[in-house]
């Protein structure tokens, strides 16, 4: 079996801050991830497309991370899953098969996942999240349609709309479609000045709408969309300040593209898995591991960084894995709590802004309770399993009023996803059946492997278990 | 200029989908290639359940394809390589 004294689960920012910082004070740092490169998310499209130039203060800082890292003391281990954790041993796969690696700190940062919010059609393809677009044009300069809608809320829909602008391919995109209202925005006029360089980067995406000549309408969201074997048309309606459709508003778009997505969730399963204690916290995107102030989880030597302890942003898990790795220095004695002291404290004080910032995207930016409405009992909520509202509101009625009892009673959470997909809409619709907090609707118990692996890998891992 | 430099950096070769030959390049994923050739629907749950790519990052297992005989492979994580043998489930199946 193989040792570490860090290893690091997930190379975006937060990760890729740790790592570094970790290395250069000495640390023997391990460094993991799913994905072929380094980057996650955030920085996905960097390495191919070194002609865009990073515009932002934090695409610089972590383009200039992604750059260090060849030349740091780092073990990059990517196009490895983690699918397990016991203790401090983590159960790896990769394309060389299936090994176990225990390390004496271990640092998570997973990332987090798209929110969306169903209706009818939902899962025709042509519909997907924004994150998958960005990824097509950005990553592959591939887009995804020729007549492209952008739904949902918040940020993300301005900043992949603007990609799909600079795309070489002859598209149209037909416009923005806004959950919220301007006014919803203005109590977070505070939150949002404390941050100069988002509003400078969200002013920059306006610009390039306007240039474009791409509509962006407040107060409108998707009702329907409609095609036999794909996406050819959407249904849209203005919702007024509660959140309800407007009567009578309704219009028929043609489309073969639907980007929609209302922000993000925190991917927990292996802090989950690992049995750090969680809560629930809006403000920070739902469920999240309780951390202490060097992100350390309620597990002592397993961290928590990024938008795995909450959804902060790029910049939130830079100064988070840093951090985190100041912390597991000192724990390893390799640094001296002076040190530790002089490069903690400014680090926290950066954090502060950022938190109220990060606590704005997570409200706001949500699909209003109201949206219920527009879920017929028809829509398929758990994709995997393809269980639909009816179904699941009936259960709810009956008595299963949390994830793990309507788990019980229904196939949901129970396909390849694990209930990643489906678990806040399925907490939505409980919300709205028996208004209980999200809170206490609880979490699906996540299970090893994390993401399917091969069933002859789990058996050679079990072999080398036993012998 | 710029498309030139990156053709440089990027081999472009052939896959195989139900059959059918599309150009592709080093770097892009399975669900990246099917789409830049058009093909939207992935795989068909039922007669009327189509699938195609929608989360984009690994997390939904919507755009599972089979990939050189091996099953439930996902799209938008799968690296393409030259001469790979794709089968897109669209056989429609009994609902």
């Amino acid at each position: 079996m193989k040792t570490t004294e860090l290893a690091i689960v997930g190379a975006g920012p937060g990760g890729l801050s740790a790592a570094i910082t970790a290395a250069q004070a000495g640390v023997q740092v391990t460094l993991l991830d799913e994905y072929p490169h380094p980057g996650g998310q955030y920085l996905r499209g960097a390495r191919q497309d070194k002609a865009i130039s990073p515009k932002t203060k934090t695409e610089r800082l972590s383009h200039s991370l992604l750059e260090q890292l060849p030349s740091q003391k780092i073990d990059i281990r990517t196009g490895t899953l983690v699918w397990g954790i016991e203790n401090h041993r983590l159960a790896l796969h990769s394309a060389q098969g299936t090994e176990w690696l225990t390390a004496k700190k271990i640092i998570i940062a997973t990332g987090a996942r798209e929110l969306t919010s169903p209706f009818p059609g939902w899962t025709l393809p042509g519909v997907m999240t924004v994150g998958a677009a960005q990824i097509l044009v950005k990553e592959h300069g591939v887009v995804p349609g020729k007549r492209i809608l952008l739904a949902g809320s918040g940020p993300l829909l301005l900043a992949t709309a603007s990609a799909l602008s600079k795309s070489e391919h002859a598209i149209s995109i037909l416009g923005i479609l806004e959950a919220t209202q301007p006014l919803s925005w203005m109590k977070h006029t505070l939150a949002a000045l404390g941050n100069l360089d988002r509003l400078i980067e969200g002013w920059q995406y306006a610009q390039s709408l306007i240039r474009n000549k791409i509509p962006y309408r407040f107060g409108y969201t998707v009702i329907r969309a409609e095609g036999t074997n794909r996406l050819t048309s959407v249904t849209i309606a203005r919702v007024d300040r509660r959140g309800k459709a407007i009567p009578g508003s309704e219009e028929h778009i043609s489309v073969d593209t639907l980007c929609i997505g209302y922000g993000f969730l925190p991917n927990t399963e292996l802090t989950q898995l690992a049995g750090c204690a969680h809560e629930y916290i809006p403000e920070r995107g739902g469920w999240v591991p309780i951390t202490d102030e060097t992100l350390q989880t309620s597990l002592p030597g397993i961290y928590a960084v990024g938008e795995t302890a909450g959804v902060g942003g790029a910049k939130t898990a830079m100064l988070q894995g840093q951090i985190a790795a100041l912390g597991v220095s000192l724990e390893l004695g390799r640094l001296t709590k002076d040190e530790f002291a002089r490069r903690y404290l400014p680090l926290t004080k950066q954090l502060q802004p950022l938190k109220r910032f990060g606590a704005m995207l997570n409200t706001l930016f949500r699909p209003h309770p109201a949206f219920d409405e527009l879920i017929t009992d028809e829509t398929i909520i758990c994709r995997c399993e393809q269980v639909r509202a009816g179904e699941i509101r009936q259960a709810i009625r009956g008595g299963a009023h949390t994830l793990s009892h309507l788990k019980n009673w229904l196939p949901v959470g129970q396909g390849p996803c694990q209930g990643r997909t489906c678990a806040p809409l399925l907490t939505r619709l409980i919300n709205a059946e028996t208004d209980l907090p999200s809170g206490k609707i609880g979490q699906f118990r996540p299970r090893p492997p994390l993401k399917p692996v091969p069933l002859g890998a789990l058996a050679n891992s079990t072999d080398e278990e036993s012998r | 200029l710029l498309e030139k430099a990156l053709k440089k950096v990027h081999q472009h070769f052939n896959i195989e989908i139900n059959g059918r030959d599309i150009e592709t390049r080093s770097g892009q994923t399975i669900a990246a290639a099917l789409i830049a050739a058009g093909v939207l629907t992935f795989r068909q749950l039922t007669d009327d359940e189509p699938r195609g790519l929608f989360c984009g990052m690994g997390v939904c297992f919507d755009c599972l394809v089979t990939v050189d005989g091996i099953p439930d492979q996902r799209a938008c994580m799968t690296p393409v390589l030259p001469g790979m043998k794709i089968t897109l489930n669209t056989e429609s199946k009994p609902a």
